[in-house]
């Protein structure tokens, strides 16, 4: 391990190099450089500094200072830091070299900038990814300029199944047994044998950053993020609460912070054993689907028990959380958990040995580690291609440095692979629950009097089930000047043209569910079918007839 | 008068044997149900999904002609074939059995041919898929049955010869083999995959067209059973009314069985399952005909 120092010197010196400045807050670098220097600032964060590209976050800081800015995050995982590297930029004609030469992964954000903010990114083909092809030119919704209700009166239009005459076509979705959540893909195949991959996504693309930085208050956020996603809400929304209490720098009570952790776990195991159960059902073994539903039963009871729900739990606020455990649900917790651990681990052992399971999930959906390297994939897409990266233990949050527990990393990079490094994050997660109901403290579960200063910024990731959730604010009044989501499905869909390729076309849906996509989280438009009729497309209205 | 006898006994269980498949599609349902720790649908569920498909509209299809032509050849010759099988137990006569035999391998080259009539690409990848494992299933069908056939006929109880009852012993593993691999059970249910292709073969049919092409397969998977308990049966208690009655009893047991190995299997992938089968097959059908042949020269 470097000196602290040493490494922040590091960060410093890029910094100059760059005719830059650098800053540090806690465990944040902010690095300003000038935009024509970002792009080599970002390939030696990346290439040299070994940093974690995360995603970019464009702003309009024209209120505040008068420019667009954009923001890459970086977290440098060996040293428990995040590095933000950003640059100011004109605002009459806001252009910025994209960095997608050096930083691969940066791909999707800078062109979600470009149609949310009109920022144009150079050096790279730009195309239309989160706004429907429709969509009024010069009309960018995250503006600050944009009011939240405005809404353009567009006609949906559909897009067409690409014809070619080389292979043959297979559409899976926007509707498909194999997909929960309305995507498209496009597999090109020669027989059995995909050979290229089309995916267009962002169909429910719901605006909610919009939202969160104009109609809510700091706390209501709290309770929006929580619904990004149905499975992983609570990551989300702990995400968000600790990017503003790092931002205000608030010291939330410890046994808050536990609360969290535990909440945390008991999520990652439910999101698991679905996971577990959608991928059994997809190889063709419903028994196996069935009875990993049967027992996470008992993780939905549990998390009743904490929360008082199933899902959406609703007890995260700025400054810790809204329910406390007493000595009974701890017990009760307990006990389920051995329980359920006792069931899982006879369970897994004969799922496991089921000869289809195996001989169909190994070899197939290769991520290489470049690849997955190249592409910053999040999350066990990531280990199970030999990436030794989990926020807990890389950039500690919560009360995760309270708990013993071992990363599971993997170096096939198969379907397989992303199996089991799950199957082993379950046996962690009721491992971490056990030690943090040891040790949690004594004390409050919030704060009760607390600012938020403007203009502040808190950046944080949480590893979430499928990997590392960021969220990014920058304080305002009264509610958040800019809030930044992105869900790890965001940086693992690109991999799987990667996955895909040259694979057999039955495995496409195995290898797609491999990297357990949520694309609601992903996506953030509504479009809502009326009876097939003429249909009109609004931001935050539906479709009106 | 004993030919009108014969006629309408076999017409009368040939509406049993009708009727009884989609019985045992609901038992198969609740079999897998208990063993996947939940209730299952009641045993006249599949009925009922068939008499409200009955209802349903039909959604046109541009070829629709054909695909009716292929699916009433497919049903009739599927029917035909469980008639002659019924008459083989009742009397024992082989021409019957070599009918069924033949009528049931037009009716699964019927059933191949449909998917592939239409434009869909899921319908069509499961129809090519249908052909692969038919390619692979259907011949080991015909040979293992006319080896078990033959080795039966050669088998003198009182004295059997060792060689001939190891021969009968291979076939028979491999008519079974070759019998739940073409009722399209997991793990062999490659060609209607539903998480992979979204139902391949079956995608797109509707209404009474599809009522009667799931009709069909639940009367192909009990045929296959059925030709098995036949010959067996026929053999060991001779033939006659309580053979027909037996074989019945011993279709509707191998069904349950089939039923238990289902669910506890996954899905095959399209590439393993048609070369693991055609490699198993060739194994032991060599090994049955060797066997056999050293039964009848060696011993």
């Amino acid at each position: 391990m470097e000196g602290e120092k040493l490494i922040l010197d590091k960060y410093i010196e890029l910094s100059r190099d760059m005719g830059g400045k650098a800053s540090i807050e806690g465990d944040t670098v902010h690095i300003i450089v000038p935009s024509e220097k970002l792009v080599e600032a970002a390939s030696k964060l990346f290439n040299e500094y070994q940093c974690d590209f995360r995603v970019c976050v464009g702003t309009d800081e024209r209120p505040l200072n008068g420019y667009f800015t954009i923001t890459h995050i970086f977290t440098d995982n060996r040293n428990g830091l995040y590095v933000l590297l950003k640059t100011y930029i004109e605002p009459q004609d806001p252009k910025v070299p994209s960095i997608t030469n050096a930083v691969p992964g940066a791909d999707w954000c800078e062109m979600e900038a470009r149609d949310l903010l009109g920022i144009e990114f150079t050096g790279r083909t730009p195309y239309r990814l989160v706004l429907p092809p429709e969509w009024p030119k010069g009309l960018h919704p995250l503006r600050k300029d944009v009011p939240y209700n405005y809404r353009p009166q567009i006609r949906g239009v559909s897009e067409k199944v690409s014809t070619t005459t080389e292979t043959g076509v297979i559409p899976i979705g926007p509707y498909h047994p194999a997909l929960h959540e309305p995507e498209y893909f496009e597999l090109y195949v020669e027989g059995e044998k995909v050979v290229d991959v089309k995916y267009r996504g962002f169909h429910v693309h719901r605006g909610i950053e919009k939202l969160g930085e104009t109609r809510m208050t700091y706390q209501q956020v709290n309770f929006l993020a929580e619904r990004i996603c149905g499975i992983c809400g609570f990551e989300h929304s702990s995400c968000y609460a600790l990017a503003v209490e790092k931002a205000a720098k608030l010291d939330v009570p410890e046994r808050a912070q536990f609360i969290r952790s535990i909440v945390l776990e008991v999520e990652r195991i439910h999101s698991h054993l679905l996971w577990l159960g959608v991928a059994f059902h997809v190889l063709g073994y419903d028994t196996g689907f069935m009875h990993v539903w049967r027992i996470r039963e008992r993780v939905m009871y549990l998390a009743e028990l904490l929360t008082g729900s199933r899902k959406t739990y609703g007890i995260n606020l700025i400054g810790g959380v809204r329910r406390d455990i007493n000595e009974e649900k701890k017990q009760k917790t307990l006990e389920v958990l051995r329980e359920l651990e006792k069931e899982y681990k006879g369970l897994i052992e004969v799922a496991l040995s089921v000869p289809q399971v195996r001989k169909r999930a190994s070899g197939t959906g290769v991520l290489p580690r470049e690849d997955a390297l190249k592409l910053s994939v999040e999350g066990p897409t990531a280990r199970a291609s030999g990436i030794d990266k989990d926020a807990r233990r890389d950039l500690p949050y919560a009360a995760y440095k309270y708990a013993s527990f071992r990363v599971p990393v993997y170096t096939e990079g198969d379907n397989l692979a992303r199996l089991l490094v799950r199957v082993d994050e379950l046996v962690e997660s009721m491992a971490i629950i056990e030690q943090l109901l040891d040790k949690i403290p004594k004390g409050p579960i919030l704060l009760e009097k607390y600012e938020i200063p403007e203009g502040r910024v808190g950046v944080q990731v949480v590893e979430a089930p499928r990997g590392g959730d960021v969220h990014f604010v920058i304080t305002g009044h009264g509610k958040p000047y800019r809030w930044r989501v992105r869900a790890p499905t965001y940086s693992n869909i690109p991999a799987l043209r990667v996955m895909l390729r040259d694979q057999p076309l039955a495995d496409a849906p195995l290898t797609i569910a491999s990297i357990d996509p949520c694309f609601s989280c992903t996506d953030r438009v509504l479009i809502v079918r009326e009876n097939g009729r003429r249909e009109w497309l609004r931001l935050t209205g539906g479709l009106k007839i | 008068m004993e030919f009108i006898l014969l006629t309408s006994t076999s017409i009368t269980v040939l509406l049993v044997n009708t009727i009884l498949p989609v019985i045992m599609d609901g038992v198969e349902r609740k079999i897998k149900a208990r063993i996947q720790s939940r209730i299952g649908p009641p045993i006249v569920q599949t009925l009922y999904d068939l008499l409200k498909l009955l209802e349903k509209e039909v959604k046109p299809l541009h070829i629709m002609p054909f695909i009716l032509l292929t699916i009433i050849a497919y049903l009739s010759t599927i029917i035909a074939s469980l008639y002659f099988i019924n008459l083989y137990t009742i009397t024992g006569e082989a021409y019957y059995s070599i009918t069924a035999i033949t009528l049931f391998a037009i009716s699964l080259t019927s059933n191949t041919l449909t998917p592939l009539l239409l434009p869909s690409p899921f319908t069509y990848t499961g129809g090519m898929r249908e052909v692969i494992l038919s390619i692979v299933n259907e011949p080991a069908f015909i040979v293992s049955f006319v080896l078990a056939s033959t080795s039966l006929r050669l088998l003198n109880l009182q004295s059997p010869n060792i060689w001939i009852l190891i021969a009968l012993s291979i076939s028979l593993t491999t008519l079974v083999l070759s019998s739940y691999a073409i009722t399209g059970r997991i793990p062999f249910d490659i060609a209607e995959a539903e998480p992979e292709i979204a139902s391949g073969v079956l995608l797109e049919f509707s209404g009474k067209i599809l009522a009667l092409l799931l009709l069909s397969n639940l009367i192909k998977r009990f045929i296959v059973k059925y030709i098995v308990s036949s010959l067996i049966l026929v053999y060991i208690i001779g033939a006659g009314l309580t053979c027909l009655a037996a074989s019945i009893l011993l279709t509707i047991a191998l069904w349950i069985i089939y039923a238990i190995v289902a669910a506890i299997l996954g899905r095959s992938r399209v590439d393993l399952a048609p070369i693991t089968l055609g490699k198993v097959y060739i194994l032991l059908l060599a090994l049955s005909i060797t066997v056999l042949l050293v039964g009848i020269y060696g011993g």
